[in-house]
């Protein structure tokens, strides 16, 4: 997806412009004369300087764009969207329900999901999806001892 | 890209708060399960980094008690925030018996500065078993031979002249210095404090000749002193250490009666079954007398003992209010 | 030399061997893999490196970057698709090749001049290093804030061709360092008063985000069909290899010198010397109008450069902590959690330590000609497994390895938001390195910057007066003010002529 330079210069000028004003209000350490404003307020400073140097230099340059925003070609392929909105849809799927669920029951159809959107056939989907489980589930819950959430089968953890 | 993650921030605080709720009903089966403890595995949540002191120190101590128990007590790191992160995670963990945590001093400064509502009685001490106390260094070829050629040449000095490191702004090293330099009736802007991340660069600091004067303590400085760069003037404990006798105590060198330094000790949630904690603290104190655990404390030379329950609910009692008092000196507190 | 010999017993091993063996086959099929980047193969180790102690941990990422590098040439010989940015300074003249019909000299000279330039590097580390740790030992607060100044400017200026965008990143580094209470000040900063904030935004995570994430969005949007395998029988990999050592020593040495060197410098990492040395051969080789259809000069000076520049870009990390390029960037966050904090006390407190790197990366060039060899060998079936499978599987990892290292569902979400603003953001040009070194660097250059100023009380003077401090201020200086000094020396000699008339 392209967004025109103009737009991305405006953006960061304008984050540049909040971290300004959230770092004026911060104080100085005791008995010092710096603070934790100096840095970020630094940073913010510049970020919008560069930033409106983006925007100017996006209008002065030649057009390569149709417009302000140009998408791939992906948004003609109904499956490239899908597989797009399933990469960003089931990591945060993921997010809201592997602590009430468990990773047991939560990864399965997310990996199914995340193979056929790519083009994998079902059965070979099926059976990656669970060997895949499997695996990082024994790597991690198992060897590294990383607390997977068990949710709904936390009676039944081993 | 601060200002972007707020939307999986929100899911991320929803699903904890309905697992947390979904816990304690679970957790309403409450002491009847205090006889079959522990049946699955406990968490150790250590407020600092992987491979640091503290760390290194959790996880002896988690093995040992592995192996008591005879379920996995795997170490989880919950870094961040000068270790708020990690003594709120402790704080706010199910009391079950299966999340305990290490405390550090930090615990007892904290809410002084304002980062935390949090203090030491959000827990049930299970006991403290190491303290180490900060020592005052300076350059090797620096001209004060003893803490107290120092301590006169800082009530001399004009504000600011001296230049001091070893740690963050309130940091434990800089509160070691400022309560001498109270003790001393020196105020404590005198010495202007250089924050560092840790011992290290405040030493490395010192020895390139950037600070006068470091904080830290002996373990922490033992690479800089066997290459001749630094020196130390005095610990800031009541007695000589064992591993240096040769370095005086504050008192003998200078004085003055003030005494400083981290320490660590282990903690579970508070409102964790009794009975579970008289089994932890049998259990822990047993751990922390094997060979094993006093061979590794003394290879890394950090220094052991046990002041298990009541003892250690004192001490900390005694720590944060010595905390309190030392950083309305230094105009830390909130 | 007790310390050397302790060294030898920290690397061979069973379990360090052992994971030696098994971040070698990891590295050599990540690099392999088109659209698997060498940087995405160090940044999904991360989370496993956690679990390490802390020689076996360097031994994986060690090893993984040198394979990872090497086998970036396998797909761009014979897919015309580089494995990993270091080969695409080659890929082109390389598939040239295989398609005259030369694909085992292609990959062979890339393997053998890989390991040779990588030895190389290493040596000079080995010299170098101790020696700037001796002279680092001596600097404060003021020479570690203008080196670091001068770093990340000759980073942006040197490594990138849209110095602005890179220079935007930067700074977005500097901010996204900037949250949480890790500062001098340990106040608070951009948490809205969240608790998970107040820890910062973690490394792992937000490298994880936009080193691999990004990969996987990219790819589940990417319509372009790929490239047919060129499909010709790779009978001896090591033939003619003598021969060309022989031929073009000249080639060798230059190219494992520029590639240290370029490694050296902040932010200049291995692509940035395979490109370079591409072009210094194609100037000085005998035959320059050969380059381009299926010459292997270039391949072997570009090939000995970009794997020397892996070492090259481990001195200014052990040394001063300031990453040479990405890849290091992330071993020195790998050191600060493993407590092993870079810095010249590193060479003071822990030699062994060093040692066994150094052993580590002598080791690692050394495995690399036989298991090169029979990566070469299955090259075609790796290129064969398709990627549709691998995705999912990387992006599981992902969440996963996110979670591992605070066990917080918050991570996961700023892999999420770090993966989509990095996929964004390079869509549109902007360069995703500059970021990674601010996050990095930004914590470094905030705190020797509000030392600097404490200790100076206010003087600016004080900032140049040690001599080494002053010497790299005025460089950062005259960097920075370059281009405006450029324009007024050009306007007085325009303006002499006349003058004197």
């Amino acid at each position: 997806m392209k967004i025109h330079d103009t737009i991305l210069g405006l953006i960061f000028a304008l984050i540049g412009v909040a971290v300004l004003v959230t770092v004026s209000g911060y104080p100085k350490m005791p008995g010092q004369d710096v603070g934790p404003a100096v840095f970020p307020g630094t940073a913010g400073a510049l970020l919008t300087v560069f930033g409106l140097m983006l925007f100017v230099k996006g209008r002065l340059a030649p057009a390569r764009m149709r417009g302000l925003v140009e998408v791939g070609p992906w948004v003609a392929s109904p499956r490239h969207i899908l597989a797009g909105l399933a990469t960003l849809g089931g990591i945060l799927a993921y997010t809201m329900l592997a602590n009430r669920l468990g990773f047991l029951i939560v990864v399965p159809p997310l990996m199914f999901v995340w193979h056929l959107t790519l083009g994998i056939r079902w059965p070979t989907a099926l059976v990656s999806a669970l060997l895949t489980t499997a695996i990082m589930w024994g790597l991690f819950y198992k060897v590294l001892g990383v607390p997977l959430p068990w949710g709904l089968l936390t009676r039944y953890a081993f | 890209m601060t200002t972007l993650n707020v939307s999986p921030l929100t899911f991320g605080r929803r699903t904890l708060l309905a697992a947390l709720a979904g816990a304690a009903v679970l957790a309403a089966a409450g002491p009847a399960a205090a006889q079959t403890w522990p049946n699955r595995p406990i968490t150790m949540i250590v407020p600092w980094g992987a491979g640091g002191g503290t760390d290194a120190t959790a996880r002896m101590i988690a093995s040992l008690l592995e192996k008591q128990l005879g379920v996995p007590v795997p170490v989880v790191n919950r870094t961040g925030g000068s270790g708020v992160v990690g003594h709120q995670a402790i704080a706010s963990a199910e009391p079950d018996g299966y999340t305990i945590g290490i405390a550090t001093l930090e615990i007892g400064g904290m809410h002084h500065q304002g980062l935390t509502a949090l203090t030491h009685e959000a827990y049930e001490p299970i006991g403290l078993y190491n303290s180490d106390p900060a020592a005052i260094f300076v350059r090797a070829d620096s001209p004060y031979k003893t803490a107290k050629d120092l301590v006169d040449a800082v009530a001399k000095s004009s504000d600011r002249q001296f230049k001091a490191s070893g740690s963050a702004q309130g940091g434990v090293n800089h509160l070691a210095l400022a309560g001498l330099l109270k003790a001393a009736g020196i105020p404590t802007a005198r010495v202007a404090w250089v924050p560092s991340e840790g011992a290290a660069p405040g030493l490395q600091d010192l020895a390139a000749g950037g600070v006068q004067i470091a904080t830290a303590s002996l373990p922490e400085a033992a690479a800089l002193m066997a290459a001749g760069r630094i020196r130390p003037l005095a610990i800031l404990a009541p007695k000589r250490d064992a591993a240096a006798p040769d370095v005086p105590t504050l008192q003998e060198a200078a004085g003055l009666a003030w005494s400083m330094g981290s320490w660590r000790g282990i903690v579970a949630p508070k409102g964790t079954p009794a009975p579970v904690v008289a089994r932890l603290q049998a259990e822990v104190g047993k751990a922390v007398e094997t060979a094993d655990y006093l061979n590794f404390m003394k290879s890394k030379g950090y220094a052991t003992g046990w002041t298990p329950g009541e003892g250690f609910r004192a001490f900390m009692v005694a720590n944060d209010k010595n905390l309190g008092e030392t950083l309305t000196e230094v105009g830390l507190k909130k | 030399m007790d310390a050397v010999v302790t060294a030898f017993g920290m690397v061979f091993n069973t379990e360090t061997l052992l994971i030696i063996a098994a971040s070698s086959i990891y590295g050599l099929f990540v690099g392999a893999v088109p659209g698997l980047t060498a940087t995405m193969a160090l940044a999904l180790l991360v989370p496993l490196t956690f679990f390490m102690d802390p020689i076996p941990a360097l031994a994986a990422m060690v090893t993984t970057s040198a394979m990872a590098i090497f086998a970036g040439d396998i797909p761009g010989c014979l897919l015309r698709m580089p494995g990993t940015a270091a080969s695409a300074a080659y890929t082109d003249e390389s598939f040239a090749m295989s398609r005259n019909g030369h694909a085992d000299t292609a990959l062979g000279a890339g393997l053998v001049f890989s390991a040779i330039g990588g030895l190389f590097g290493t040596v000079v580390l080995i010299a170098c290093a101790p020696i700037l740790a001796e002279f680092a030992l001596n600097f404060t607060s003021f020479e570690y804030f203008w080196l670091i100044l001068l770093g990340i400017t000759c980073a942006i200026a040197i490594s990138s061709d849209r110095p602005l965008k890179g220079g935007i990143m930067l700074v977005l580094g500097f901010l996204v360092a900037s949250v949480g209470l890790s500062n001098p000040a340990a106040f608070p900063r951009f948490t809205g008063g969240n608790t998970d904030l107040m820890g910062g935004i973690g490394f792992l995570p937000l490298l994880i985000g936009m080193f691999a994430t990004s990969e996987i969005i990219r790819y589940a949007l990417d319509t372009k069909a790929r490239p047919p395998i060129i499909d010709q029988p790779i009978v001896n990999v090591f033939a003619g290899m003598w021969r060309l050592t022989v031929k073009y020593p000249v080639q060798i040495v230059r190219g494992s010198v520029l590639g240290t060197v370029v490694g050296a410098l902040p932010g200049a990492g291995s692509d940035i010397a395979a490109w370079m040395s591409y072009a210094v051969s194609k100037k000085f080789s005998k035959e320059p109008e050969k380059f381009g259809t299926g010459h292997v000069e270039g391949i072997v000076e570009s090939g000995a450069a970009n794997n020397s520049a892996l070492a090259g870009a481990w001195i200014p990390a052990l040394v001063f902590g300031i990453p040479g390029d990405t890849l290091t960037a992330i071993v020195i966050g790998v050191l600060y959690m493993k407590n092993l904090n870079p810095g010249p006390t590193l060479f003071t407190t822990n030699p062994q330590n060093i040692y066994a790197i150094y052993i580590l990366f002598i080791f690692a060039n050394l495995i690399m000609v036989p298991f090169g060899w029979a990566t070469i060998k299955v090259a075609k079936r790796i290129l064969a497994v398709p990627r549709a499978i691998l995705m999912p599987v990387i992006l599981l990892f992902c969440i996963v390895g996110s979670f591992a290292m605070n066990n917080a569902a918050f991570d996961i979400g700023i892999m999420l938001v770090a993966g989509f603003v990095a996929y964004i953001l390079e869509e549109n040009d902007f360069p995703v390195a500059p970021a990674i070194l601010g996050v990095v660097l930004g914590p470094m250059l905030e705190e020797n910057l509000v030392k600097s100023m404490i200790k100076s009380d206010g003087h600016v003077a004080d900032f140049f007066e040690r001599p080494i401090a002053g010497v790299l201020g005025v460089a950062t200086l005259v960097v920075w003010t370059w281009p405006f000094l450029r324009i007024a020396i050009g306007r007085l000699r325009a303006r002499q002529p006349r003058s004197a008339a």
